[in-house]
């Protein structure tokens, strides 16, 4: 928390009991209090984060794709409609009286819902239709057809894993444990209950929690009462307050995007941090991708990763101070580096 | 090239807008300047249609400088393309199209068109008059040859009101019961954020056992968000806590202020953000949420957070509602940089950054 405007300050202080108003303790104040209730036990656990909830699970849901394909896949999905309203309620007894509306009007809504859904459908195939049409004409303007295709052959072999095994996490804590976060540490990208549960015990980062989209992550997490959010990693970051994050911990993600992109991403990243945040990025090697890969796509794709150095150097044109280099050996090449924001 | 009318140009006109109030103020200080000029719109309520023209009818005079009052996309920018006139943007910033994606994909592609239009407009602009540096800044980055900051033209005066007495009795009332009143006012838009307010009322209720309500006052900009509000309302039990009426009287208004503790502003994206003067009018102290142009408004006269997690906010909140010396050394700051908007000020602050685009025409 902070006041800007510190110019203005001068002209407007002086009036009865304005010697109330430094700001910097007053934040200071705030923080603390605001820390204290979130590990005291006096607020219910994880309220924040069911408040959040309670209103993300409103946000109609747009996919912000500018992918043709992901556009149409997303508009696929929503031209399901589920007919099973949920029934739960606080109220005694409401739940069955909704059960009941449910069976009664069952006929009606499922015969509304069966032609919704055949209207859909037919948009989405005309779509794919139009999509097609559309990438053959991009294919022919512009010749990248068999980059993309060596890019999907190759993504998935080398890429990292997903999430992190317990030995990587514990090669790569040194890292982080260097650092005591003042603020709330996002992980990207690994969104388990391993990596978080280590960053609050070894490390000591307290505050921490992740974004995740996939189902049974989300459950593992909600079982071990982690604090593990239903959110696009890259949406998530992007809605984040400017400045508001204590640490950031983005594993492979970077992995899968184009050179581009990443260095958008860094930038995101950067100024999403508090002064003197640390950041982390846990990726490949490339000489392991490059193994992997094979010199077809060594040569055709544009997404091999990105070496240790050259983070390093796009984090330094962010103005963070590159703290330490890890390189674990046997650990399948992977690597983590942090940068601090000065 | 002889500047002898200065003419606006208003996409949508209506008399409780704080732009449409800035136009009018606008027009009367171009006439004391001794330059003809009038307001030409796209679409204008009923109650001020008398005070405009269609933008269609304008007929240019090659004396003429024309002023954009810009705030979203118009079809009145493709019309300056065939207007041979130089042109001023009053640039009021755009909201960010993102803001409405989800909710009203209609008034994304507005504010998507508005950007194309900026950079468009900035590249044939003589000069641009933005009413905060923020604003400014997205100016000059368009390619806006050159730039004045000038801010909203408004009299603090209009802000005393005689308070609706029904509103202020039940706002009292609340009061007498132990609750403390919380107040925002602003359309009710995905980009201002209102969620954010609820959930920290929630999480303040919850932590603190204390009987707050919030008022959330202002027309719905997008009917879905609103409904969600009502919702979410309803989904954490606060239909007795959270006040929704939307658009209201002066006189309600008045009362909203007068009746309220706190003013509290979770907005994500403002240019300016004139309820937050009108909070300053009525002595209001005022939490708010560090974005954008809010900062430069407030100019050290509000309390800024940067993290608006509802327990943030919440702990924000019980600051200044238990300490009564820092509310009121807030509302003393609020005062104070209320003064640096005197009419006076103002007018001549905005007198010369018309002076710089006409010598630029």
């Amino acid at each position: 928390m902070s006041n800007a405007g510190g110019d203005q300050d001068a002209a407007l202080a002086g009036g009865p009991g304005d010697e109330l108003l430094d700001f910097e303790q007053i934040s200071a104040e705030i923080e603390a209090e605001a820390r204290r209730l979130r590990v005291s036990g006096s607020v219910p656990p994880g309220m924040e984060r069911k408040l959040a909830e309670s209103f993300n699970k409103l946000v109609p849901h747009v996919s912000r794709t500018s992918e043709l394909r992901d556009a149409i896949r997303e508009a696929d999905r929503c031209s399901f409609l589920n007919v099973a309203v949920p029934l739960e309620s606080d109220k005694p007894g409401v739940d069955k009286v909704k059960f009941a509306l449910r069976k009664a009007m069952a006929w009606y809504m499922n015969y509304l819902a069966q032609q919704a859904q055949t209207m859909g459908r037919s948009s989405v195939r005309a779509l794919r239709v139009l999509a097609e049409r559309v990438e053959s004409i991009e294919t022919r303007v512009v010749d990248g057809d068999l980059a993309s295709k060596v890019a999907a052959d190759t993504g998935a072999r080398v890429s990292i894993p997903a999430l992190l095994t317990t030995a990587e996490i514990g090669a790569i804590s040194p890292v982080l444990s260097a650092a005591q976060p003042s603020g709330r540490v996002l992980v990207l990208g690994d969104g388990s209950s391993v990596l978080l549960g280590h960053l609050a015990e070894a490390s000591g980062w307290g505050d921490s929690y992740a974004v995740e989209t996939d189902d049974d992550r989300l459950a593992a997490g909600a079982a071990d009462s982690m604090d593990i959010w239903d959110d696009d990693p890259l949406e998530h970051l992007s809605r984040v307050g400017d400045g508001s994050l204590g640490g950031l911990v983005i594993v492979g993600l970077l992995e899968r995007i184009s050179p581009a992109l990443r260095w958008e991403m860094l930038q995101l990243a950067a100024s999403k941090l508090s002064n003197g945040a640390l950041m982390a990025l846990v990726g490949a090697l490339p000489e392991l991708w490059a193994d992997r890969a094979g010199p077809v796509a060594l040569d055709l794709v544009g997404y091999r990763p990105f070496a240790p150095e050259t983070f390093g150097f796009l984090c330094g044109s962010l103005g963070m101070e590159t703290e330490r280099l890890l390189l674990p050996e046997g650990l399948n090449g992977i690597y983590a580096l942090s940068g601090k924001l000065s | 090239m002889t500047i002898t009318q200065v003419h606006q140009f208003i996409p949508s006109f209506a008399p409780w807008d704080a732009i449409g109030n800035h136009s009018v103020k606008v027009r009367d200080l171009l006439v004391t300047m001794g330059l003809k000029s009038e307001i030409y719109v796209d679409n204008a309520h009923p109650e001020v249609a008398g005070m405009c023209h269609p933008f269609r009818s304008y007929k240019p005079s090659g004396k003429a400088l024309l002023i954009y009052q810009m705030s979203t996309g118009s079809e009145i920018a493709g019309f300056f393309g065939r207007v041979s006139e130089p042109l001023a943007l009053n640039y009021h910033n755009i909201t960010p199209a993102e803001s409405f994606d989800a909710w009203e994909p209609g008034v994304a592609d507005e504010m998507s068109q508005g950007r194309r239009e900026l950079a468009k407009l900035c590249t044939v602009a003589v000069h641009g008059i933005a009413d905060s540096s923020f604003n400014e800044a997205e100016l000059l980055s368009a390619g806006c040859p050159s730039s004045s900051v000038a801010p909203i033209l408004f009299d603090p005066a209009s802000f005393d009101r005689e308070a609706d007495k029904p509103t202020l009795d039940w706002l009292h009332h609340c009061k007498e019961k132990g609750a403390i009143n919380l107040l925002f006012v602003g359309r009710v838009s995905p980009n201002k954020a209102q969620h954010d307010l609820i959930l920290a009322l929630a999480a303040y209720r919850e932590m603190y056992g204390i009987p707050a309500r919030l008022s959330i006052v202002g027309g719905a900009a997008s009917g879905a968000y609103y409904l969600a509000l009502r919702r979410l309302v309803t989904k954490l039990g606060l239909n007795d806590a959270v006040d929704m009426p939307g658009s209201v009287s002066a006189e309600e208004l008045s009362a909203y202020y007068a009746g309220s503790d706190i003013f509290v502003c979770a907005s994500e994206h403002e240019g300016f953000c004139v309820p937050l003067l009108e909070a300053m009018y009525h002595s209001l102290p005022i939490i708010a949420f560090e974005s954008t142009a809010v900062p430069e408004t407030l100019a050290g006269s509000g309390l800024l957070i940067r993290d608006k997690r509802p327990i943030s906010f919440a702990a924000a909140i019980h600051q200044v509602a238990t300490n009564p010396a820092l509310g009121m050394a807030l509302a003393k700051r609020g005062e104070s940089r209320l003064r640096q908007f005197a009419p006076g000020k103002t007018r001549a602050i905005f007198q010369a950054a018309v002076e710089k685009a006409i010598a630029a025409s």
